[in-house]
């Protein structure tokens, strides 16, 4: 059975990223806090591969910011993994990600900065591992 | 109140000693085996009745014993080791009272005996705990997450109990916006700056609100459920409570020095508090009024490597530290640019200062941690969260330190365990891997293990600081909002609820729990365990019920 999707994968990729940038701890503290975030700055997503092209389980997620910040997630079951809006004075290159597994090598960190003509500006980072 | 608490302030210039010596457990007759009292509990809609707890108080004692109904109905006094006398007997079973007062006289070396007959309570709603509340209640999960809020200060019977439209119920939650966290019902506190909301938010919220509360009947729009009464390990148990001297002492953190000799902050009044298990001695320990006018009272509080204790004086700002030799207070001031109207100190974290000399601390104000250095007495302020949108809400709050005197601390306000290094000072975050968890308070073990509660998430965790790993567990009853957690030596988790008045008793190992109910509404804060028990016990503080209670397992 074929699948059909009526959007080419750059389109779906903006779809996800808007889909993050709605729902990324967006979560304000408190549970009646001011929960607008209008600061926010970039997101920061992406996926763990393996050298197939399959999803990456568990795996370690550094992201290193230039002031010395590291924020550390785990890829989920689908391999993707989420920090998030980062500081707005931050840009996306002020940020170093990058992924490790036991029994993995990083084979190579691709980054799918947003087009200039997205509106959303989120950064998604494919970690590609290879085991071994 | 506040003028009684100030004149007690005032009055209290060193540690007051107080001795409540008709709490005393009365010695049995050395010669004489202690009495027993057992008996069965029946009602007409169940017959014989398991998992009912069972309370005796001997008259003009401040120790209440409890135990549990096991599932023939029969109860039995023998590990709690009763003194003789005449005793009130009460009981909790949800849905349930006493047909009749019951009391039992107990003889040296006799056996009393006394079956109980319940009946249908009276008033079911005046015995639901908040997380029964929150079951009862209709609407989303996310209508109902705002009223975790509630519980930090007064049962949710009160908020459910009350006739205010929309309309009138909005101004209500925004003057909720102006007390401090440290506030009872014993003892309201003014903030000097209001918490930030969101008007939307509480417009939702008092909507919400004026749905399910009394504003449209007599009674509620819905149906009350109850939890299930305890059955098997959790009805092996005895519960001792030691009543304190005022109604208006609100114990927050209770914890045991070398010797089992109870300790804990007083979150309303500028006491620390101490209590002798073995002879019911209380003592009282007065710290000086650092901001006039401000809220009075801690939270935090943790033992250096010598034994004394720093206590986190919340709005009163800086730090405390109690020496335990001389039973003498040091105050640690903020300098005046890290002080403000808002700041405020919930936690410190002295237990490694013996390796570099500093002790750690938060600010809750500034969504940042502080560090003093012992020699100078000096602070200086970190942000960890400067990477983050300024925007965003944290809270530092549970805090512990690894053998490198690192910190690592819960954000509260937010989903991350965060490290921070004790030579470079950077951040490390780690998101728990279930979002909006609101990590709260836990500790860390020999092996580098933090244990800790996920509140917002209703999970217990464990955070492997050398693997950088999590692992979760969920607490079996929903609405528990766990606030700490503490693993015993024996290799079980333990922590208490805000919510549910139940002790969770886990082993990680298995997954295996059991949840010991306890006699009355207990909003617990801190846990600690007594490890010199095999299985081991834990001891916990009814923050808003003024005593301190004992949970040992039977088992």
């Amino acid at each position: 059975m074929l699948l059909f999707f009526p959007f080419k994968p750059s389109a779906l990729r903006a779809l996800l990223a808007c889909a993050i940038l709605g729902s990324a701890p967006a979560y304000a503290g408190g549970e009646m806090g001011d929960p607008d975030h209008v600061d926010e700055g970039t997101p920061f997503f992406g996926f763990v591969k393996d050298a197939n092209g399959k999803p990456v389980v568990d795996a370690k997620v550094v992201a290193v910011v230039k002031d010395g910040t590291r924020l550390i997630a785990r890829s989920a079951t689908n391999g993707m993994y989420n920090f998030g809006s980062l500081n707005k004075d931050l840009k996306p290159d002020d940020v170093t990600i990058s992924c490790t597994k036991e029994g993995y090598k990083q084979l190579r960190v691709i980054r799918r900065p947003p087009s200039a003509t997205s509106t959303n500006k989120a950064v998604e980072t494919e970690c590609r591992l290879q085991q071994g | 109140m506040k003028a009684i608490r100030r004149l007690l302030l005032r009055r209290a210039a060193a540690a007051c000693a107080i001795l409540f010596a008709a709490s005393l457990p009365a010695a049995a007759p050395a010669s004489a085996a202690p009495p027993s009292l057992s008996g069965r509990i029946t009602s007409a809609a169940e017959g014989a009745m398991r998992g009912v707890l069972v309370s005796a108080r001997r008259d003009g004692s401040s120790i209440t014993y409890t135990v549990v109904s096991g599932n023939d109905g029969r109860y039995d006094f023998s590990p709690a080791h009763l003194a003789p006398g005449h005793y009130a007997l009460s009981i909790r079973a949800v849905g349930y009272q006493l047909s009749a007062a019951a009391v039992a006289d107990l003889a040296a070396g006799k056996s009393a005996h006394a079956d109980l007959t319940l009946r249908r309570a009276d008033d079911l709603a005046g015995q639901l705990s908040n997380a029964e509340w929150l079951l009862s209640m209709p609407g989303e999960p996310a209508q109902k997450r705002p009223l975790i809020e509630c519980m930090s200060c007064h049962t949710l019977e009160r908020v459910l109990r009350s006739k205010y439209t929309a309309e009138q119920m909005l101004p209500v939650l925004q003057r909720m916006a102006s007390y401090a966290n440290n506030t009872t019902m014993a003892a309201v506190q003014m903030r000097h700056v209001d918490r930030a909301f969101d008007p939307e938010s509480f417009r939702k919220l008092a909507t919400y609100l004026a749905g399910v509360n009394l504003s449209t009947g007599a009674t509620w729009p819905y149906p009350l459920k109850t939890l299930p009464r305890p059955s098997g390990r959790a009805t092996r148990v005895l519960i001792t409570e030691y009543d304190l001297p005022r109604k208006s002492i609100a114990p927050h953190d209770v914890l045991l020095d070398a010797r089992g000799t109870v300790w804990y902050t007083n979150f309303v009044e500028n006491f620390l508090g101490r209590l002798d298990p073995t002879t019911g001695a209380h003592s009282e320990f007065a710290y000086p009024l650092n901001k006039p006018g401000f809220p009075t009272g801690s939270l935090g509080f943790e033992p250096d490597r010598e034994g004394n204790w720093w206590l986190a004086p919340v709005f009163q700002s800086g730090l405390l530290k109690f020496d335990i030799r001389t039973q003498k207070f040091q105050v640690f001031r903020l300098p005046p640019e890290l002080d403000g109207d808002a700041a405020q100190q919930t936690m410190v974290m002295p237990r490694m200062a013996q390796v570099d000399g500093k002790v750690w601390a938060n600010e809750g104000s500034k969504q940042s941690v502080l560090r003093m250095d012992l020699a100078s007495g000096k602070f200086e302020r970190i942000d960890p969260f400067k990477s983050l949108p300024s925007s965003g809400s944290h809270f530092p709050y549970g805090l512990t330190a690894d053998a490198g005197n690192n910190l690592y601390f819960m954000d509260f306000a937010g989903e991350s365990l965060v490290r921070v290094d004790a030579k470079t000072r950077q951040t490390t975050i780690y998101p728990t891997p279930t979002p909006r968890s609101r990590p709260r308070r836990g500790m860390i073990d020999a092996r580098g293990r933090i244990w800790f509660a996920e509140y917002a998430a209703n999970q217990v965790a464990m955070f492997d600081t050398r693997r950088e790993e999590f692992r979760e567990w969920q607490v079996p009853t929903p609405h528990t909002y766990p606030y700490d957690v503490v693993l015993d030596r024996h290799g079980e988790v333990w922590s208490g609820s805000m919510a549910t008045d139940r002790v969770l008793r886990l082993d990680p190992t298995t997954g295996k729990s059991v949840e010991y109910l306890l006699p009355r509404q207990t909003n617990m804060r801190r846990v600690t365990v007594d490890d010199r028990t095999h299985p081991a016990s834990l001891w916990t503080g009814s923050n808003h019920g003024a005593s301190i209670v004992k949970i040992t397992p039977l088992d």
